[in-house]
C-alpha cells in the first residue's frame, strides 16, 4: 500500500469517526451547555421547577412558615363514595387545585388521626417531614383522589343552563339564561314546541289524590320525582325541597342498585328496616377476616381506610380469607397464607354461609353466652357487648298466628312497662319474659297454651335457624356453591376460633336474584360469634354530630308547613300489597295474586324502580323527574338496553329537568339541563359511610371559584340555587324568607346555600361541648377566609368564629381515643341481632302470595315469582354466569379523567383460562358476551384468576355519554374526552324478568336489590 | 416469569443507565484487560514478546482515553460530574470511582508514554510533521525502566481499583438481582481481558508471535468467563443471580443465546486452535460487548414489582444507536492519531 493511499485512508477514516463522534456526541453536548447556561433555570434550589411548597417548617422550632401564593385546606374529596376529608392546595393566582393530600385530622385518611383540639399549624407541621418522623403522622388521598379534580376544568362541563332544542336524546342544546330556566320548569306551557307541558307548579298538589279510584297510592305531588345517587352531604337539602316542601314521596338513591342486598340483610338482622344499618369489621383490631362478595381495599367503602388498615392487619399476623367469584387485587402473595383468595360460583355465598352455620352449630362452636342472654341488661352482667333474640320464642304453629314471635301476653306473663315482651323458656320449659330471665335456652321447642285456649307449637328462633341450616348436608352446600366441604368446615373452624375478634363482612358481590338471603345468612356468621360492638369484631358506625338536623342552634330539620308525603312509591315499596285497591279488586274477582308487578312491603325508596315504574305507568306515571347527580340507565342492570323509547317519549315522561355538571347516559334526554358544582366547589356535610369508630363530619365547602356561570343576584348556578329559585317560586314551604328557626324561636330566610349550610356548621360547632372560637391566623391559613363575610352575614356573632373553627379542620371529628372502652367499642348498637326476624316472616310475596321465611336458609337464584333462574333460562342455553367487580380506579361518573385512563384505558373481559380453551378464545381475542336482555362486546382476558362458568367485567366502563358522543351547544360542540366510550359496561347484561310485559329487569324476589350479580349469558368469538 | 400473574395496574419503567453506560464499561473494560497483559513484559521484565505487549498497550491506550467521555456521556446532566469531587460521598462505589477513573486514565497515559518514547524517539528521525510531533513527545528518548516499572506497578494499582468498582458499583444493587452478584465483577474483568486480547489482536498485525501471545490469552480470558458464568448458574454467586440470569436467558434467548455461541464458544474454540486470530479477535471484543448490553440493559428489563417485563430496547437517536456510533468515532479518532504516531517505525520493527 502506497504511503498516500494510507494517508488518504487515514484521512477519511477520521473524518468519518469525527463526524460520528460529533453526531453522537451532540445530544451530551447540548445538555453539557445547557447545564452552563440555563443556570438561572430553577426557582427553587430544592423544589426546582415544581410548584413552590405551600408552606415551610422550620428544622429547629418546628415553626410552620406559609406560602402567601397558595392556600390550603381541609376539605371532602368526592372522587367515590368514600368522601375521604382532604388536604386541598390551591395556586391563588390562577385558582387552581395543584395537588389533594389527606387531612390529618379525618379518620378516613390518617390512622390514628389528629385529636380535634390541634392547632392547624400544628396539623400542617404533622404531616411534614420534621424531626425525621418518616411515615408517621401522614395523612393520604388516593390516586383517583387527585385526577378527578380534572373534573373542575374539564372541557366536557356544562357551565351554562341549556334547554333542549331537538328531539330528546338528540344532544342539541340552546343556552338559556337561570330565570328563564326557573320560570319555565315551574310554570311548563308550550315550552318546545310540541304541545303544553305541565309545570312544577301545575304538578304540586300534596292534597288531591292522583288517581281517585286508588287513594292509597297518594297525592298528586308524588307524580313529581327527584333521583339522586348517595348521601354526599347534600342530600338532605335536596330532600328538603323534593319531599318535605314539594311533598312527594318519590325521592330516591342509588341503593337500590349499589348494595341493597347487604343492606337489607343487616336490616333483619339488626331489625331495623327503615334506616337499615349496616355492620363492618374492626379492622385495626380483629384477628380473622372473611370477606364474601366483597374485597378489602378494592371495593367496600371505605375504600382507602380499608385498604391502609387491611395491609397494616397483614403485617401484623392478620389472617382474612376474600370469597368471590373473581381474584382482585385483595389477596397478597407477600402475606402468605395470611391472605387468601376462594373462588366460588356466582349466587350461591349463601350455601357456603350456610354451610358454614351448619357447621358450626353441629359443633357447638357457636357463642352460647352471647345467644343464650334474652335481653341487654343479661347481656352486659355476662360481659357481653350486645345481644340477640336467639332465645326468644316464634310461634310456628300452621294459621293465623305462624310465624310471629310469642308475647307475654299471649301466655299471661304479666308485660313489664310499656312493652309486651318477648318470651323465653328455661331448661325445664318454664316461660319467661325475656326481660325477666338472664337465661334462656337456644334450641328450645315445645307447646304453649295461647290466651283463648288454642295451643300452639314454639320454637326459638335459634332452633330455627339450625333448622334451616340442616335442610342441606354440608356436602350438598359444598356441590352447591363450589367450595369443598373441608374448606367450608376449615372456614367455620377459623371463625369460630377467635372469640369476638373475628368478623364477616359483604357487599356487592350479593347483588344478585337471591341477594337478600346470601346476605342475610352470610351476616348472621357475626351474631353466632357475638362480635357486635366488640373490639376486633363489628361496629355500626362511629355516627355523627348535629349538623343538618334539629341542632343546638338552629332547627334545620323542620320547619313550618313542612310536608309529610304519604301515598305508594313508584317502588311499591314498604307498603304491603294488600293494602291496595288492585288487591282488594283482585280478592273479590277470587284471585288476588299476582299483583301487576312485585311489591316490596321491606325496603326503602328504590331508584332502579322508579325509572321503569313510571314508564310502565305501574302502580302510577309520573309527569315531571329531576335527575341530580344520577346516572341509573348506565348504572341499573337490564336499564341502559331498554329505556331510549321511552325516555325519549314526552308524552310518557312529560318533564326532566337534570342538575349534573355532566351529560350521561340518563340526563342526554334530559329537557333542562341545569349546571352544578364538582368537588371542591360544592357546600355540604357529609359523614363516613362506615368503617369509622368515632364520629365523623366532613365539611364540603367551596375552597376555589366554582367554574359555572351565576344567576342575577350573583348565585352560583347549582342544586341549591336552583331548588331554592323553584321553590320560592312555587311558594313552597322551607324555602325563603322565615324558612328557618333557631333555637330563640326567631326565624331566618333561606335564600342562599350559605343560609343553610353555614348554620348547620354552627349547629355542628356547638353540639355536646361547643368547639373553640377560631383565632385570625387558623382562619387565614385554611382559607376560611373566603368564608368569613358570608360567616359574619348569615351567623350571629358569638357563633361564626366556632363554625370557622369547623370549617378550618375540614369538619367536626371525634378524638380516636374515644372509639374504645376497654373490650367494647365507644359508640355501641343498642338493639338485638335479629336469628329470627318476624317482620321478614309476616311478609308476602306479591306475585304468590306466599310468606317469605324468617330466619337465613338456602335459597336458591329466582325470578321475582320465585321461578327457579336456572327453569326460565336453562344453563344449556346460557352457560356462564355475568359478575361484575368494583374498579379500584374508575367510579361511575370519572371516565374521561386523562390521567386514571392512562393508567387503565378500558376494561377486559375476564374469563377462567379452561372456558376459554374449550371456546378457543385467546387473550386479545374480541368476543361478545350474549345474556337473555343484551350482548356486549370486548376484549378477552384469559386468567385462572377467575371461577370455572364466570365471566367477569370491571364496572366504570363502556359508557355511551360523559364525552364518548359529542353534544352541541347552539353552534358550538361540546368536546368529546378521549376514550371515554372505551370498554364495556356489564350493565348492558341485565336480565328482564321473562313473565311480565313492560321494562323489567331481574331483582332479588324479597327485597328487589337489582341482579347484577350471576347473569346467565353465553359467549361467542367474533 | 409467571404467565398467571394479572397486573391490574402496572407502570412501564424507563431504564435508568443508558446504552451509554455499556459503552463505557466496554471500554474501560478492554483498557483494564489489556493492560493486564502489557505487565509482563513492562513491568515484569519477564523477555516474552515485545509485540504481544505493544498491541496490547495501544489497545488499552485507545479505549482508555474514550471511555471516560462515554461515562461522561451516561450522566444525565453531564455539567455536574464535578459535584463528585465536591461533595465526596464515602459509601458510595460510584464516589470512590470518580477519583479510581481519573488516576487510572492519567497514570496509563504516563504508563503509555514511558514504554513507547523509545519508539517515538525512532519515528522522530523520520521527518515530517508527524515526526515532529513525534520529536516533542518523545524528548530524548531515553529508556526509563525503573520509571517505567513505578508507573506501572501504580497503573496496575489504579487498574485494580477500577475492575474493582466498575463490578461493585452494579453488583451492590440489591434491587436487581442479575446484578446482585459476587461473580458480577469476575466475569467483567475476564471479559475484558478476553476483550482487550481481542482488540489486542487487531494491532498486532498478523505479527507470529504476537498473535500467538494474544491467542494464549484469549483463551485463558474465555475459559474462565465461561467457567465463572457456569458457577453463576449453578448458584454459587446466590441463588437469585442464579434465577435471574436463566430468567434473563429465557426472556431474550436470541440475543442471550447469540453471546454464548458468538460471543464466547466460537472465539474460545478459534483460539484453542489458533485459527482465524482476526476473528477470534473480533468476536471476543462482540462477546464482551454483548455481555455488558446484556447484563446491563437486560437486567434492566427483568421485572422488579411487576408481572411482565420492561421494555428495553436500542433507540436510534443519541441515547441509543447513535451514541454506541458516536462513541465508536471516538475510539476511531484516538486509535487513527496514536497509529499515526506509531505505525510506519512500528512496522519498520516488526
Amino acid at each position: 500500500m502506497s504511503i498516500n493511499r494510507r494517508h488518504f485512508i487515514k484521512g477519511a477514516g477520521a473524518v468519518g469517526a469525527l463526524a460520528a463522534f460529533g453526531v453522537g456526541y451532540s445530544h451530551t453536548a447540548d445538555r453539557f451547555l445547557k447545564g452552563f447556561l440555563d443556570r438561572g433555570r430553577a426557582d427553587d434550589p430544592y423544589a426546582g421547577n415544581a410548584p413552590q411548597p405551600e408552606y415551610r417548617v422550620d428544622p429547629a422550632t418546628g415553626r410552620v412558615q406559609l406560602n402567601p401564593a397558595q392556600q390550603v385546606s381541609y376539605t371532602v374529596c368526592m372522587g367515590c363514595t368514600t368522601l375521604c376529608g382532604v388536604r386541598v392546595r390551591v395556586d391563588k393566582a390562577t385558582d387552581q387545585v395543584l395537588r389533594v393530600t389527606g387531612n390529618p385530622y379525618h379518620t378516613l385518611s390518617a390512622d390514628p388521626h389528629l385529636p380535634y383540639g390541634t392547632p392547624v399549624l400544628e396539623s400542617f407541621a404533622g404531616v411534614s417531614r420534621h424531626q425525621e418522623r418518616g411515615l408517621d403522622g401522614r395523612a393520604t388521598a388516593c390516586a383517583r383522589g387527585n385526577a378527578v379534580l380534572a373534573k373542575l376544568d374539564s372541557p366536557q362541563r356544562v357551565r351554562v343552563p341549556l334547554k333542549r332544542v331537538g328531539p330528546r336524546g338528540a344532544g342539541l342544546w340552546a343556552p338559556i339564561s337561570f330565570e328563564q330556566l326557573v320560570a319555565e320548569v315551574v310554570e311548563g306551557g308550550d315550552l318546545f314546541g310540541e304541545g303544553e307541558v305541565e309545570g312544577l307548579r301545575a304538578i304540586r298538589d300534596p292534597k288531591t289524590p292522583l288517581d281517585p279510584a286508588q287513594p292509597e297510592l297518594g297525592p298528586k305531588s308524588n307524580q313529581m320525582v327527584l333521583l339522586t345517587a348517595f348521601n354526599d352531604g347534600r342530600q338532605a337539602f335536596a330532600r328538603r325541597f323534593a319531599v318535605n316542601g314539594f311533598g312527594t314521596i318519590n325521592f330516591a338513591g342509588h341503593r337500590a342498585y349499589c348494595g341493597l342486598s347487604m343492606r337489607s340483610g343487616y336490616a333483619a338482622l339488626l331489625d331495623d328496616w327503615g334506616a337499615q344499618p349496616h355492620l363492618k369489621p374492626d379492622f385495626a383490631n380483629a384477628e380473622f377476616l372473611l370477606f364474601i362478595g366483597t374485597s378489602p381495599g378494592n371495593a367496600g367503602n371505605p375504600f382507602k381506610r380499608q385498604g391502609h388498615l387491611i395491609a397494616k392487619g397483614r403485617s401484623r399476623g392478620l389472617k382474612y380469607v376474600v370469597v368471590d367469584p373473581v381474584l382482585t387485587n385483595a389477596d397478597n402473595i407477600a402475606a402468605d397464607t395470611n391472605s387468601r383468595w376462594l373462588p366460588i360460583r356466582p349466587n350461591t355465598d349463601g350455601a357456603l354461609a350456610m354451610g358454614m352455620i351448619r357447621w358450626i352449630l353441629e359443633h357447638d362452636a357457636h357463642d352460647s353466652r352471647f345467644l343464650a342472654s334474652p335481653n341487654p341488661k343479661a347481656a352486659e352482667r355476662a360481659g357481653e357487648a350486645s345481644w340477640s333474640n336467639a332465645t326468644h320464642l316464634v310461634i310456628t304453629e300452621p294459621g293465623a298466628d305462624f310465624g310471629r314471635m310469642l308475647r307475654g301476653s299471649d301466655v299471661g306473663l304479666t308485660p313489664k312497662g310499656d312493652d309486651d315482651p318477648f318470651v323465653v323458656a328455661d331448661a325445664a320449659g318454664n316461660l319467661h319474659a325475656h326481660t325477666g330471665t338472664d337465661r334462656g335456652e337456644l334450641f328450645h321447642r315445645g307447646a304453649v297454651t295461647l290466651t283463648g285456649g288454642r295451643d300452639a307449637a314454639v320454637a326459638t328462633s335459634l332452633a330455627l335457624l339450625r333448622e334451616a341450616a340442616f335442610e342441606h348436608t354440608l356436602a350438598e352446600y359444598a356441590d352447591i356453591c363450589g367450595i369443598d366441604e373441608v374448606e367450608i368446615a376449615d372456614l367455620a373452624r377459623e371463625f369460630t376460633s377467635h372469640g369476638k375478634r373475628a368478623a364477616v363482612d359483604t357487599h356487592g358481590g350479593t347483588m344478585g336474584s337471591n341477594g337478600f338471603h346470601a346476605a342475610y345468612a352470610i351476616v348472621m356468621l357475626n351474631a353466632l360469634v357475638g362480635n357486635l360492638n366488640h373490639t376486633g369484631g363489628t361496629s355500626a358506625g362511629g355516627g355523627r354530630f348535629k349538623d343538618v338536623a334539629p341542632g343546638p342552634r338552629y332547627n334545620l330539620a323542620a320547619f313550618e308547613g313542612m310536608q309529610k308525603p304519604s301515598g305508594v312509591g313508584l317502588g311499591r315499596n314498604k307498603f304491603p300489597y294488600e293494602k291496595t285497591t288492585e288487591f282488594k279488586r283482585k280478592q273479590a274477582e277470587g284471585r288476588p295474586y299476582p299483583s301487576a308487578a312485585p311489591w316490596f312491603p321491606l325496603s326503602p325508596n328504590m331508584g332502579s324502580e322508579f325509572l321503569p315504574a313510571m314508564l310502565n305507568g305501574y302502580p302510577y306515571a309520573a309527569k315531571a323527574l329531576i335527575l341530580w347527580s344520577t346516572n341509573p340507565i348506565y348504572g341499573v342492570s337490564g336499564l341502559p338496553q331498554q329505556m331510549a323509547e321511552g325516555m325519549a317519549d314526552p308524552k310518557r315522561l312529560p318533564l326532566i329537568v337534570s342538575i349534573d355538571p355532566f351529560i350521561n347516559e340518563s340526563n342526554q334526554y334530559a329537557d333542562y339541563l341545569v349546571p352544578d358544582s364538582v368537588l371542591y366547589e360544592s357546600w355540604g356535610w357529609a359523614g363516613a359511610w362506615g368503617g369509622h369508630l368515632t364520629r365523623v363530619n366532613s365539611a364540603r365547602w367551596p375552597v376555589v371559584e366554582p367554574r359555572q356561570a351565576r344567576t342575577a343576584d350573583g348565585q352560583v348556578i347549582e342544586m341549591e340555587s336552583f331548588l331554592i329559585a323553584v321553590g320560592k317560586r312555587l311558594g313552597l314551604p322551607g324555602f325563603g324568607p322565615g324558612a328557618i328557626a333557631d333555637s330563640d324561636g326567631n326565624t331566618h330566610p333561606l335564600d342562599r346555600a350559605e343560609d343553610y349550610y353555614l348554620r348547620a356548621a354552627a349547629n355542628l360547632a356547638f353540639d355536646g361541648k361547643p368547639v373553640p372560637e377560631a383565632e385570625d391566623e387558623e382562619i387565614a391559613a385554611t382559607g376560611v377566609t373566603r368564608l368569613v363575610p358570608e360567616l359574619k352575614r348569615v351567623l350571629k356573632p358569638e357563633e361564626w368564629r366556632k363554625a370557622a373553627y369547623v370549617y378550618a379542620r375540614g369538619g367536626r371529628f371525634e378524638d380516636p381515643e374515644q372509639a374504645y372502652q376497654g373490650e367494647f367499642l365507644g359508640r355501641r348498637f343498642p338493639r338485638a341481632m335479629q336469628i329470627y326476624n318476624q317482620q321478614l316472616a309476616l311478609a308476602r310475596n306479591s306475585l304468590t302470595g306466599e310468606r317469605y321465611r324468617g330466619t337465613p336458609y338456602w335459597q336458591p337464584p329466582v325470578l321475582a315469582d320465585g321461578t327457579p333462574l336456572e327453569q326460565a333460562y336453562p344453563p344449556d342455553a346460557w352457560p356462564l354466569r355475568a359478575v361484575s367487580t368494583k374498579s379500584q380506579l374508575q367510579s361511575p361518573h370519572t371516565i374521561g379523567t386523562a390521567r386514571l385512563q392512562q393508567i387503565q384505558p378500558a376494561n377486559p373481559i375476564g374469563l377462567h383460562r379452561e372456558d376459554a380453551r374449550r371456546l378457543g378464545i385467546r387473550t386479545g381475542d374480541r368476543i361478545r358476551v350474549v345474556s337473555p336482555g343484551g350482548s356486549v362486546e370486548g376484549i378477552a382476558l384469559v386468567r385462572s384468576g377467575i371461577q370455572r362458568g364466570v365471566i367477569g367485567i370491571e364496572h366504570g366502563f363502556g359508557h355511551r355519554e360523559l364525552g364518548a358522543r359529542l353534544h352541541r351547544l347552539g353552534d358550538t360542540p361540546l368536546p368529546k374526552a378521549v376514550a371515554a366510550g372505551a370498554g364495556v359496561n356489564h350493565n348492558e347484561l341485565g336480565c328482564p324478568e321473562p313473565h311480565r310485559p313492560g321494562i323489567t329487569f331481574l331483582t332479588d324476589w324479597v327485597v328487589g336489590n337489582v341482579a347484577r350479580q350471576g347473569l346467565p349469558v353465553r359467549v361467542e368469538r367474533m | 416469569m409467571n404467565p398467571e400473574l394479572l397486573e391490574l395496574t402496572g407502570f412501564a419503567h424507563e431504564p435508568a443507565w443508558l446504552p451509554w453506560a455499556v459503552q463505557y464499561f466496554f471500554l474501560i473494560g478492554l483498557s483494564v484487560g489489556a493492560f493486564l497483559i502489557t505487565l509482563p513484559t513492562y513491568v515484569l521484565r519477564r523477555r516474552s514478546d515485545d509485540g504481544t505487549a505493544r498491541a496490547a498497550l495501544i489497545a488499552a491506550l485507545t479505549t482508555g482515553l474514550a471511555a471516560p467521555i462515554a461515562l461522561l456521556a451516561d450522566l444525565h446532566q453531564p455539567d455536574r460530574f464535578w459535584h463528585f469531587y465536591l461533595y465526596g460521598q464515602h459509601t458510595s462505589w460510584m464516589a470512590w470511582g470518580a477519583f479510581f477513573l481519573p488516576a487510572y486514565a492519567g497514570l496509563l497515559t504516563l504508563y503509555g508514554w514511558l514504554c513507547l518514547r523509545p519508539e517515538l524517539a525512532a519515528r522522530a528521525g523520520s521527518g515530517g510533521p508527524v515526526g515532529r510531533i513525534d520529536g516533542l513527545l518523545a524528548g530524548s528518548g531515553r529508556r526509563l525502566p525503573g520509571a517505567q516499572r513505578t508507573v506501572g506497578w501504580l497503573t496496575a494499582g489504579a487498574a485494580a481499583l477500577v475492575a474493582l468498582y466498575t463490578g461493585a458499583e452494579v453488583a451492590v444493587v440489591a434491587a436487581r438481582p442479575l446484578w446482585h452478584s459476587a461473580l458480577l465483577p469476575v466475569v467483567y474483568l475476564a471479559t475484558g481481558v478476553a476483550g482487550g486480547a481481542g482488540l489486542a489482536l487487531l494491532f498486532a498485525n498478523r505479527a507470529p508471535a504476537a498473535t500467538q501471545g494474544l491467542l494464549r490469552w484469549l483463551c485463558v480470558a474465555l475459559a474462565l468467563t465461561g467457567l465463572t458464568v457456569i458457577a453463576w448458574v449453578l448458584g454459587l454467586g446466590g441463588s437469585g443471580p442464579a434465577r435471574a440470569l436463566l430468567g434473563l436467558a429465557e426472556h431474550r434467548p436470541l440475543t442471550f443465546g447469540l453471546w454464548l455461541t458468538a460471543g464466547l464458544l466460537v472465539p474460545l474454540a478459534l483460539a484453542w486452535f489458533g485459527r482465524a486470530p482476526v476473528a477470534a479477535g473480533l468476536l471476543a471484543i462482540a462477546g464482551a460487548w454483548m455481555w455488558r448490553w446484556e447484563i446491563f440493559m437486560g437486567g434492566q428489563a427483568l421485572p422488579k414489582n411487576s408481572a411482565g417485563f420492561y421494555g428495553v430496547h436500542l433507540s436510534p437517536g443519541p441515547e441509543g444507536l447513535l451514541g454506541i456510533v458516536g462513541t465508536l468515532g471516538l475510539w476511531v479518532l484516538i486509535a487513527l492519531a496514536l497509529t499515526t504516531l506509531l505505525r510506519p517505525t512500528a512496522n519498520a520493527q516488526g
